[in-house]
């Protein structure tokens, strides 16, 4: 016993307006839901009988929950990589600007070398990593956890 | 039925399991299919299958192939390559600690630590 187009209609509006929009699952979901209106129906049920049962089985919070934990597993990857990448452009940058520092004051005690060219070069890589690597990612990741938050 | 943190780590094997035993299956399919084969103890809940499909999809670990099904899109998922030799070392880490766990529970005390 198989569904009407506009019931299939009826079953995806319910999912978009639970809060779920990651086309692939609300193909998932809306498949699942007409499963189980369907072995509803083959057990004698009326297609709104059926149907609120399967609301009852699977509520606009449970959905809500399908699509946050589905951004979860997708995301969790990228955000870790981002947030080494926040570590390690602070760590180079840092590391870098002392370094300058440190490589300048023993080159002038000991009286060798270019000591201010090799600073100047060690420091503005520093800061270069700093201003083009390190704040950019921060602000990205803090931008898409605002925007995270405010979804939620 | 068994609680939802039981059930929590060994729902991957699972699914890798069946998918490897009955090749493509959709959504509905593998949890009535749990279901029967652990005589209603196992029962997985949406919430639980679909993120995981999805996850194990984006690894390259499952492949999909989409079908019209009476006016619907219904969506086959199988193991791929890579998923094939993730099975067999997410059954044998399964294994593994199962049988470490009756180990544990079947080991009675005899010094004190």
């Amino acid at each position: 016993m198989s569904i009407r187009e506009q019931q299939i209609k009826e079953i995806r509006k319910y999912l978009l307006e639970s809060g779920l929009d990651i086309p692939a699952v609300v193909d998932d979901m809306q498949d699942h839901f007409c499963c189980v209106i369907e072995d509803s129906l083959r057990a004698g049920n009326s297609f709104e009988t059926a149907f609120a049962e399967a609301r009852l089985l699977v509520p606009p919070e449970d959905i809500r929950e399908i699509q946050s934990d589905t951004i979860y597993y997708l995301t969790i990857k990228s955000k870790i990589m981002h947030v080494k990448g926040i570590f390690l452009t602070a760590f180079f940058s840092v590391f870098l600007y002392v370094l300058g520092t440190i490589i300048y004051k023993f080159m002038i005690l000991s009286g060798a070398g270019p000591a201010g060219e090799i600073r100047f070069i060690l420091q503005t890589l520093g800061l270069v990593v700093f201003g083009f690597g390190f704040l950019p990612l921060l602000f990205s990741f803090g931008y898409k956890q605002f925007v995270a938050r405010l979804q939620a | 039925m068994y609680s939802k943190e039981l059930l929590k780590g060994t729902l991957k094997p699972i699914l890798l399991k069946l998918l490897s035993d009955r090749g493509a299956m959709y959504g509905y399919e593998i949890v009535q299919a749990v279901k029967q084969m652990s005589l209603g103890k196992i029962v997985i809940k949406e919430g639980s299958l679909y993120p995981l499909l999805h996850a194990l999809l984006a690894e390259g670990i499952l492949e999909t192939e989409s079908r019209k099904v009476d006016g619907r899109t219904r969506k086959y998922y199988a193991l791929s390559k890579k998923g094939k030799t993730e099975t067999v070392s997410a059954l044998g880490e399964l294994e593994d600690f199962m049988s470490t766990i009756k180990l544990i529970l079947t080991t009675k005390p005899t010094t004190q630590l």
